[in-house]
């Protein structure tokens, strides 16, 4: 088990080294030029040419050919791409072309709020969908079943623009409950611990901030739920009623066991694989995909930001954003993976 | 059995999230982190984890965050809309008004020959880290900004402003010495006279920074951290990126403090969710609302629109590179071919004014006297059969190469393609949903025989570079808004350096209109240069250079219970007077 955890582990350092390529090669293969983005219907030559210098955009993008054919080596190598991967080894993700601040810096309030959101949206779509999936495939063909997949169906296919603005309509608007965006009242002080704001409040015993978090993740939290949790509940049906009609189950049933038992102790457990599979995939897909969540609800997250520094050609910015997103959908897959050992004893790494 | 090893798995994704926030962070950027240089702001303060208690607070609902609070290194309205209440210039704007008046400086006066200018400044103001403002930081935010090598002028930040509107850094500066007469005076020597002097010191761009505080942050002054120190009615309080940035204030500001006790920015980059926000009452006011929304509004009794002077214009232009349009005739056509009426009423509604100059009415140098073009589509066809197109135009023809950046022809000479009408990609602060503005425009001129392929080469970033090189070919919409009210920003960007065919503004050269505005901005007074920028009008109506399309005035949305917000018609707009009942 460790030396597969270690070895996948390794497998992601040529795997990041691979996408670190393709990410740099496709941001300066769209035309457009960061400096012009930025300086808009202003631009004069002057200032582009400055600007483009200042951030090293004048050099060759991966190997200067000319400083080759003048002998000069160090200036062949001398290249973005190369001074991009430098700066990565030293675990450097550059400044903003923008905002002149460093990528990191932005990276390090920024992710942890669109982590919460998909994390929560995760738990969420889980809660929900599991049992979901679980009722509609025991009582298959039931007007439960039913309504369980029409309900799914339409969660699959909600546009989340449309729920999110409806959302707020309702509790921000008419009733008044819930705040229609942003992720903390202004008039809430909270400590930053983690910059995660419902870890951090409860770390330092901040209730109002607790509470003002939560309502404010809410609506949002929604919105982005359901799709993976009509996919989740689908997922569940489809994978329970497979195992239903195993022996073992039929088995069990005859052993005189409730349906309760036969249905999470015998079934579930087994039906469960494929499930994982599935939260592995949603659980990096709402990391880098809550842009239009994140823009409903004014949540200062990393999907807005990335889209839009992708229409700026801020390349650190979507270089370390992206980096730090296959990072995380690495973890994710690696934790599903191990997981499905500890869900079937079949299942061995060594 | 079940239930552990899941739990398991979300405790380690939880903490393994942690873990990687910690090492992705480096320097993690608290929430609530006080300015650096911010003496009254008591860190312990902001920390505390109780709620704070807030007076009055005039929340603002935009579409964007700020990129810097250092007005010196920025462009965007978004910056320069909260840097503008914390910071102030020698100079400001009457509200409302193009007209230059003193701010921090009561008063400058010119030499006989406008070469060098006397300001007074205003005694007893104080920044708001306490320091004094005198001489000595108007020279020390002087110097940052023009001298290359000063400590201060970081080489990876932009000082773009200052170069565009004094000529240059260094020895290239207009401004070739700015001294202390005594604490309260400073003496500015230029190069040359600069008929907009006063009006470029009162752009937000040359707001007074405390040097103090300048020299205590470096690099990081203006930044989310640390935020800016100026003498304004505003001081800073925070900045939680993508967020809100909140200002508190200034109870010692030298023109009475403001009525409100906190100004808080918050970043809704969704127009309707801003609106329904401004509807739920968690934002007092609002910009660029759908144009739905901003129906909505004119008629809701718990909402209020104010306008923004208009002071951006948008236009239709032609590739001079295009030897079909190189004929007047056919460039005449053209302009009688657009409804711009109509087009105004349909997609700018009452916050659109038509345009028939580059200069809006609202600033002087406008030429009242010019009669627009009128909308003809016959007069259009029958231009065109006299031009040689008696059964319209579709196609175009490239008459020179047009080039890229590394030489390569990408237009050759003699080519034939379908009439292009290249539509802006995206929405401008002067222009909402551009594409179907382009396909009323585009049907418009299907009607007077003028068929043309709707065209955008990607997205803003790569238009803008197609606009640069000169290889939107065809015909091509764009805006430009103006810094500082003067008609030397409207006018001499686009056409002060056209003894050369410029490739930035289509290929369009005019040498006698080039010299007319190099001679208007160097003389002094306003009655004497007026006369200039209406001939110059005149020329580039009788030329047909461009077809001026809409000036926009930008709606601001309201709750009922606001009073007192100044709109600007330069820089950013005026909240010490606000009020929220």
């Amino acid at each position: 088990m460790i030396r597969y955890i270690v070895r996948r582990v390794l497998s992601v350092i040529p795997t990041l080294l691979g996408l670190a390529f393709i990410i740099f090669m496709f941001q300066r293969l769209i035309p457009g030029d960061p400096a012009v983005a930025m300086l808009g219907e202003h631009a004069t030559e002057e200032n582009v040419a400055r600007i483009r210098t200042q951030f090293g955009l004048d050099r060759p993008a991966f190997l200067d050919r000319d400083a080759l054919a003048q002998g000069d080596f160090s200036g062949f190598f001398d290249s973005q791409f190369v001074r991009y991967l430098g700066r990565l080894v030293r675990l450097d993700l550059g400044d903003s072309i923008h905002r002149r601040i460093p990528v990191a810096e932005t990276l390090a309030v920024r992710f942890p709020a669109t982590f919460e959101l998909a994390f929560l949206s995760l738990l969420i779509a889980l809660i929900v969908g599991v049992p979901v999936g679980i009722v509609s495939a025991s009582r298959r063909n039931s007007l439960l079943d039913g309504v369980a997949m029409i309900g799914s169906l339409i969660g699959v296919s909600m546009p989340i623009f449309w729920l999110g603005l409806l959302e707020m309509m309702l509790f921000a608007v008419f009733l008044q409950w819930l705040p229609s965006g942003g992720r903390l009242s202004s008039d809430i002080q909270l400590q930053a611990i983690t910059n995660f704001v419902l870890i951090d409040s409860l770390l330092t015993s901040n209730m109002p901030a607790f509470v003002d978090a939560v309502k404010h993740i809410l609506m949002p939290a929604f919105a982005l739920a359901t799709i993976p949790m009509a996919i989740i509940a689908r997922m569940t049906r489809s994978s329970m009623l497979d195992v239903l009609q195993e022996d073992y189950i039929r088995t069990a049933k005859a052993k005189g066991l409730s349906e309760r038992k036969v249905l999470v102790k015998h079934a579930l457990r087994n039906a469960l694989l494929p499930v994982i599979t599935i939260i592995g995939i949603q659980a990096g897909t709402l990391l880098s995909g809550a842009v239009l969540t994140e823009t409903i609800f004014s949540w200062p997250g990393i999907g807005k930001w990335v889209f839009d520094s992708i229409l700026a050609r801020d390349y650190p910015i979507v270089q370390g954003a992206t980096l730090l997103i296959a990072v995380i959908f690495l973890v994710a897959n690696l934790l599903v993976d191990l997981s499905y050992a500890l869900l079937d004893p079949r299942i061995r790494y060594d | 059995m079940l239930r552990k090893p899941l739990f398991s798995m979300l405790a380690v994704v939880v903490m393994a999230s942690m873990l990687l926030t910690a090492c992705g962070g480096g320097g993690s950027v608290p929430a609530t982190q006080a300015p650096v240089t911010e003496p009254t702001q008591a860190p312990e303060e902001t920390m505390a984890p109780t709620e704070a208690a807030v007076g009055s607070q005039f929340i603002y609902g935009r579409g964007t965050d700020s990129v810097s609070l250092d007005p010196a290194i920025i462009t965007d309205g978004e910056s320069f809309r909260v840097s503008g209440q914390i910071l102030e210039g020698l100079y400001t704007f009457k509200p409302g008004t193009t007209e230059p008046v003193g701010a921090l400086a009561e008063e400058c006066t010119p030499n006989d020959d406008a070469t060098e200018w006397t300001c007074t400044l205003r005694e007893g103001v104080k920044f708001h880290d306490g320091t004094d403002f005198n001489a000595d930081a108007v020279i020390f935010n002087f110097e940052r900004w023009r001298f290359t090598d000063n400590a201060l002028h970081f080489p990876e930040q932009v000082f773009e402003y200052y170069e565009a509107m004094w000529g240059g850094f260094d020895d290239g500066s207009i401004i070739t010495s700015v001294e202390a007469v005594d604490d309260l005076t400073v003496k500015f020597t230029l190069s040359s006279p600069m008929a907009p002097f006063l009006a470029n010191l009162a752009m937000d761009m040359f707001a007074i920074s405390s040097p103090a505080a300048l020299e205590a942050n470096g690099a990081a002054y203006g930044t989310p951290a640390v935020g800016a120190v100026g003498t304004g009615p505003f001081k800073f309080v925070e900045w939680v990126e993508a967020d809100h940035i909140t200002v508190e204030a200034n109870a010692d500001y030298w023109g009475g403090a403001p009525s409100v006790d906190q100004v808080i920015w918050r970043v809704i980059p969704d127009a309707s969710a801003r609106y329904l926000a401004l509807k739920a009452g968690d934002i007092q006011g609002m910009e660029q609302a759908t144009p739905e929304d901003f129906e909505a509004a004119q008629s809701d009794p718990e909402l209020q629109v104010l306008f923004d002077a208009p002071l951006n214009t948008v236009y239709l232009a032609f590739n001079f590179k295009i030897k079909e349009f190189q004929d007047p005739k056919v460039r005449e056509a053209v302009a009688h071919a657009v409804n711009k009426e109509a087009l105004a009423e349909a997609f700018w509604g009452a916050s659109g004014q038509v345009a028939k100059t580059l200069i809006p009415a609202t600033m002087w140098g406008f030429n009242d006297a010019i009669e627009d073009y009128a909308y003809d589509p016959e007069l259009s066809k029958q231009l065109l059969a006299e031009a040689g197109y008696p059964d319209g135009l579709s196609e175009m023809t490239i008459a020179e190469d047009i080039l890229d950046a590394e030489g390569n022809v990408v237009y050759k000479a003699g080519e034939v393609m379908p009439l292009r009408f290249n539509y802006i990609p995206a929405d401008r602060f002067y222009i909402s949903g551009p594409k179907a503005v382009a396909e009323a425009m585009s049907a418009d001129l299907a009607k007077a025989g003028i068929i043309t392929e709707l065209y955008t080469p990607g997205d803003w970033a790569t238009y803008l570079g197609e606009r640069r090189d000169g290889k939107l070919v065809g015909l091509y919409m764009l805006g430009w808004g103006g810094d500082n009210g003067d008609p030397d920003n409207f006018t001499g960007y686009f056409y002060a350096t056209g003894a050369e065919p410029i490739a930035r503004e289509g290929w369009y050269q005019n040498p006698e209109l080039a010299t007319l505005l190099q001679d208007a901005l160097k003389t002094p007074g306003q009655d004497a240069r007026e006369p200039m920028y209406q001939e110059a009008e005149q020329m580039l109506h009788d030329d047909i250079a461009r077809i001026w399309l809409v000036h926009q005035a930008t709606p601001i949305l309201l709750s009922a219970n606001v009073t007192g917000y100044q709109p600007q018609a330069v820089d950013a707009d005026n909240y010490n007077l606000v009020v929220v009942e």
